[in-house]
């Protein structure tokens, strides 16, 4: 009895020690597979070439969506609608240009350790535009012109993924910002390139959480007519940041070592930005495009010096128009 | 005991035969720097006793008959590159003239056998164009020229590994760029600005020489910027009054360390895309369509170009370089 107890322990060490050694094979493989961040790269080049309204045919779905809503008795959704495709479009303008700068980015060992969200990140963005075009799929051919819940019900499926979109377009532009910090290293990495990729990720950080907001409050269960759209602010005011990057401020990164008065002017943006950023960016540009003239100086700006000068040259470079 | 006896013994032999080995291969041929400036006196003396080379004439003969039957004429960044390399070469090698002390200058020694060796094939293929100059058909003669020029090639690729090469050492070894540059002499600042002639210099050499290969693309930007590229660097003069610009020189410096960093995204552009490629594609002037032969083909063009060129109101990052170096060395 002792004689088969003691055969039946030993046999059951030996199974344990063979599935340890298997699972410490396998960490090991799995610690040992070489990283592999040029795909983060062809992540942003697929992406580049895959934005939801690049396509001319999910364009026109999107137009057509837009149209039935228009003429439907939930028209009130057509602003959030237009804004939409206006940070989408956006979005597509700044892939294409961090695409610019990632096919130089070295692949130093920050780049090997970090590149794995953004690669990730981008490619699951690829599964919510296919939601995204099938429910524009199915308005295209299932609407009936006497069923605006069924539109309803179809637009808030869009903004669902839209909004898991921009969580994940979140994710992907705050770790291209790190790598692009610590990975590119020509004349455009300085202060005015550096505060412009701060500024994509948080903008996209305050619409993403406007949207967020706005998915909770405007669900399918509850009453249409509590809806409401606010979200027209940031999106402006996103729309003419990208703008101005485009032109301006790609002018001003060109330019940065060359010219001082360049250099001094992110200088002071940066030294208002570097300590109040993303949690303040909405009242900067809220402030703006509400054109308040007297600005009443919280208690989240003091500590600066010189907050009128510095809160004006901050306002413009975020795209806020002049007070 | 007889055991451990045996093994230190061996552990012994081992150790000395390693060493015997590190000895005759890894320290190489090493040279004094009185060899060593004997060497390179020797090679400026022959280059600047040949009359052709002197007058920068060797590369006149480039030339090769066209479909029309008529001389081409010849490029005259030739010149101007190997002229810049060699004046450096020929102003930098006395230094070994006035120290005592040794360093390892394997790498100079073999860059100098090379030049010296392509000289002479240069020389060789010179001579066998001449002969053939009048007295052979157009195509016999094109085909010597084309011998003549890849040979010419080489000479410049070769004698730019040198001066690089006795740069390195004059900044290692010599400690030449050890400036303080808020209180820089004038000799401080003109080794300076050679230092940084030869930088751009290459940078040009990329193109016309490496990538290009001597051929003309009067029609592209970048082939053009670059030979006014360098005659603008070629043209900025030595420093011959005493002057205090030192802050200028702490921001040129800072300027020059960021463009070094430049210079690698435009290595790696040119490692992926040739002008000499894109232009006699069959697809030059349509970047999107010569995407499908080499990817990113519009990327690396327009990093390419943002270096030497520029666009729109802006300059190429070399032209504001040397915009800031000419008014420095006013």
């Amino acid at each position: 009895m002792e004689e088969e107890k003691k055969k039946f322990n030993k046999k059951w060490l030996i199974v344990i020690a063979i599935l340890v050694l298997i699972a410490i094979i396998v960490v090991t493989i799995i610690l040992c597979i070489p990283g592999n961040p040029k795909s983060a790269v062809e992540a942003l080049k697929k992406e580049e070439k895959s934005g939801l309204l690049q396509n001319s045919t999910t364009q026109s779905l999107y137009d057509n969506f837009e149209q039935v809503v228009a003429e439907s008795s939930i028209s009130s959704y057509s602003q959030e609608m237009q804004d939409v495709e206006t940070i989408l479009l956006n979005i597509e303008v700044i892939v294409d240009k961090y695409t610019d700068y990632a096919i130089f980015f070295e692949e130093n060992e920050y780049f090997y350790d970090n590149y794995k969200p953004l690669t990730n990140s981008l490619n699951e963005i690829q599964n919510y535009k296919s939601e995204i075009v099938s429910e524009l799929e199915t308005v295209k051919n299932e609407y009936n012109k006497d069923s605006s819940d069924f539109l309803r019900k179809s637009w808030i499926n869009v903004r669902e993924n839209f909004v898991n979109m921009l969580d994940k377009y979140c994710t992907a532009f705050s770790t291209y910002r790190d790598i692009f910090l610590n990975s590119y290293f020509g004349l455009e990495q300085n202060l005015a390139s550096s505060l412009t990729v701060n500024a994509v990720s948080d903008y996209l950080s305050v619409i993403r959480d406007d949207f967020k907001d706005l998915a909770k409050k405007d669900t399918a269960d509850k009453n249409f007519t509590d809806y409401s759209y606010s979200n027209r602010v940031i999106t402006i005011a996103f729309d003419t940041f990208v703008t101005k990057t485009d032109q301006e401020i790609s002018g001003d990164i060109n330019n940065y070592y060359f010219d001082e008065t360049i250099s001094q002017k992110y200088e002071k943006i940066n030294s208002f930005y570097s300590v109040y950023n993303q949690k303040n960016l909405y009242q900067v540009i809220s402030s703006a495009y509400l054109n308040i003239d007297t600005i009443t100086f919280v208690k989240v700006f003091e500590g600066i010096t010189d907050n009128e000068g510095i809160y004006l040259a901050l306002k413009e470079f975020l795209g806020g128009k002049n007070a | 005991m007889l055991k451990v006896r045996k093994s230190l013994l061996v552990i012994l032999f081992s150790m000395i035969l390693f060493a015997s080995a590190f000895i005759m291969f890894g320290c190489g041929d090493s040279v004094t720097t009185a060899q060593l400036f004997e060497r390179l006196d020797n090679f400026v003396v022959k280059i600047n006793a040949d009359d052709g080379f002197l007058q920068y004439n060797r590369f006149k003969e480039f030339n090769k008959y066209n479909e029309e039957g008529t001389l081409e004429e010849i490029d005259s960044n030739y010149q101007t590159t190997i002229k810049i390399a060699l004046d450096f070469v020929e102003e930098y090698y006395i230094k070994y003239g006035l120290i005592n002390e040794n360093y390892n200058y394997s790498v100079i020694v073999e860059n100098l056998s090379q030049v010296e060796q392509s000289y002479d094939e240069c020389l060789e293929n010179y001579n066998n164009l001449l002969a053939v100059k009048d007295n052979s058909s157009q195509l016999i003669y094109n085909g010597f020229a084309l011998h003549y020029q890849s040979a010419c090639i080489d000479f410049i690729n070769k004698v730019y590994d040198l001066a690089f090469s006795i740069k390195d050492s004059l900044i290692s070894d010599l400690k030449l760029m050890d400036i303080n540059f808020t209180k820089i002499s004038v000799d401080e600042a003109n080794t300076y600005l050679d230092f940084v002639r030869l930088d751009i210099a290459n940078d040009c050499k990329k193109i016309l020489i490496n990538d290009c290969k001597g051929v003309k693309f009067v029609d592209n930007s970048i082939w053009t910027s670059c030979g006014t590229i360098l005659n603008n660097i070629y043209a900025i003069n030595d420093i011959t009054l005493t002057y205090q610009k030192g802050e200028q020189f702490v921001f040129i410096n800072s300027i020059i360390t960021k463009l070094s960093k430049e210079r690698a995204n435009v290595n790696k552009a040119l490692e992926n895309f040739s002008i000499y490629n894109y232009v006699t594609s069959g697809q030059y002037g349509d970047l999107a369509s010569y995407e499908a032969i080499v990817p990113d083909a519009t990327r690396f063009y327009a990093q390419i170009e943002k270096y030497y060129v520029g666009a729109g109101e802006n300059q190429s990052y070399l032209n504001k370089l040397i915009e800031q170096l000419t008014s420095l060395y006013k």
